[in-house]
């Protein structure tokens, strides 16, 4: 139930903010927040993971990076993650970032990046954003920079 | 999706040599027909049947020599169209998995080549790095109390924690694969730690262990 719930708010965040008039770059996505889904248990206090669809393979000493934009419902201070992992399934780097913990209606707007060597060809990329304590987290659109 | 696509290409190759090169000119053609089938009412009294016998032979010869050219070409085209059928029924993505590290062993090599060069070049780094005692002694304590927390199994595979003044390295035992603690212990680090960079390692007796090197 309170995984359904916090998918709904997903999607509701999404129609929420292109309604209170942000700008066409924002309404332009490629992975809007409705692909992430509640980890563990769900509801307040759970993770929210994101699959990260990579558009080319990343140059060499280039950066590979999400543009996240979200928002807290709470003051519970929040850590977003962008993790890779091999083909075989093993970690190649982790890149965090806490967000101001401030709530709705201040919303944020982050990017967090991972070194070339640390996305190769055939590697596989995720968001994972944990609430601290029993806060929430909203995610309406994450970018790829590539 | 080979086999048909090298088949047209091999149908439109053998139709646009048939269609003619350049001296098919419809007008030569035309001139050739008629030569062959005893010259144009004009000349035809100049023709004596010998020499319309050598006009004959000369125009037939080149396309003689042409059709045994399509005949070879097309017999080289079928038999490469057998070859990948057959080697597409044999494993029907070994068309596409070429350069794919987890089904083809020479890429494979080439990505753990590679993999190998980023780690020796993060743990040259962290051992260059200057150890000052104090601001060590404060990353380590930073990352113990993020163990402190963290699953139960990912603190009982803890094999060493290193600190110099701004990275650590964190070396654990049986952690391989998303499906363990140490995302959470990530999101544990990442106030003091936002970046890690993570390999594994083969210790030669069948174990892995994962190592981490954690920076400001």
């Amino acid at each position: 139930m309170k995984a359904r719930f916090l998918a709904a708010m997903a999607t509701g965040a999404l129609s929420c903010c292109l309604a209170a008039g942000y700008g066409p770059a924002h309404a332009t996505t490629t992975q809007s927040g409705t692909a992430c889904a509640p980890a563990g248990t769900g509801g307040y206090g759970s993770p929210v993971v994101c699959p990260v669809v990579r558009l080319s393979e990343v140059p060499a000493g280039g950066v590979f990076g999400l543009r996240v934009d979200g928002f807290n419902t709470q003051t519970y201070p929040v850590t977003c993650t962008l993790y890779s992992y091999s083909y075989t399934g093993a970690l190649l780097g982790a890149a965090s970032f806490n967000p101001p913990a401030t709530p709705w209606p201040q919303s944020w707007d982050a990017f967090v990046g991972l070194p070339a060597s640390q996305v190769p060809p055939y590697s596989s990329q995720a968001l994972y954003c944990q609430p601290g304590s029993s806060g929430g987290v909203f995610l309406f659109d994450y970018e790829p920079n590539l | 999706m080979k086999p048909p696509l090298l088949a047209s290409i091999g149908i439109a190759v053998l139709l646009a040599a048939c269609g003619g090169s350049g001296d098919d000119h419809p007008a030569a053609g035309s001139a050739r027909a008629d030569a062959l089938q005893g010259g144009s009412p004009t000349n035809d009294s100049a023709l004596t049947s010998p020499s319309r016998a050598a006009v004959a032979s000369a125009g037939v010869r080149p396309l003689e020599e042409r059709v045994a050219r399509l005949e070879g070409a097309l017999a080289a085209i079928r038999r490469e169209v057998s070859d990948l059928q057959a080697r597409a029924q044999k494993d029907p993505h070994q068309a596409e998995s070429a350069g794919d590290p987890r089904s083809d062993p020479a890429a494979r090599a080439e990505a753990e080549g590679v993999e190998r060069t980023r780690m020796s070049a993060a743990e040259s780094a962290f051992r260059a790095e200057r150890d000052d005692p104090a601001s060590s002694r404060s990353a380590l304590d930073s990352v113990r109390q993020a163990f402190a927390g963290a699953d139960e199994a990912l603190r009982g595979g803890v094999r060493s924690i290193e600190c110099r003044s701004s990275s650590c390295r964190i070396e654990i035992g049986g952690v391989d694969g998303p499906a363990t603690g140490l995302p959470e212990l990530i999101g544990r680090l990442a106030p003091t730690w936002p970046r890690v960079a993570g390999g594994t390692s083969d210790l030669g007796d069948g174990q892995r262990t994962t190592v981490l090197y954690l920076t400001r």
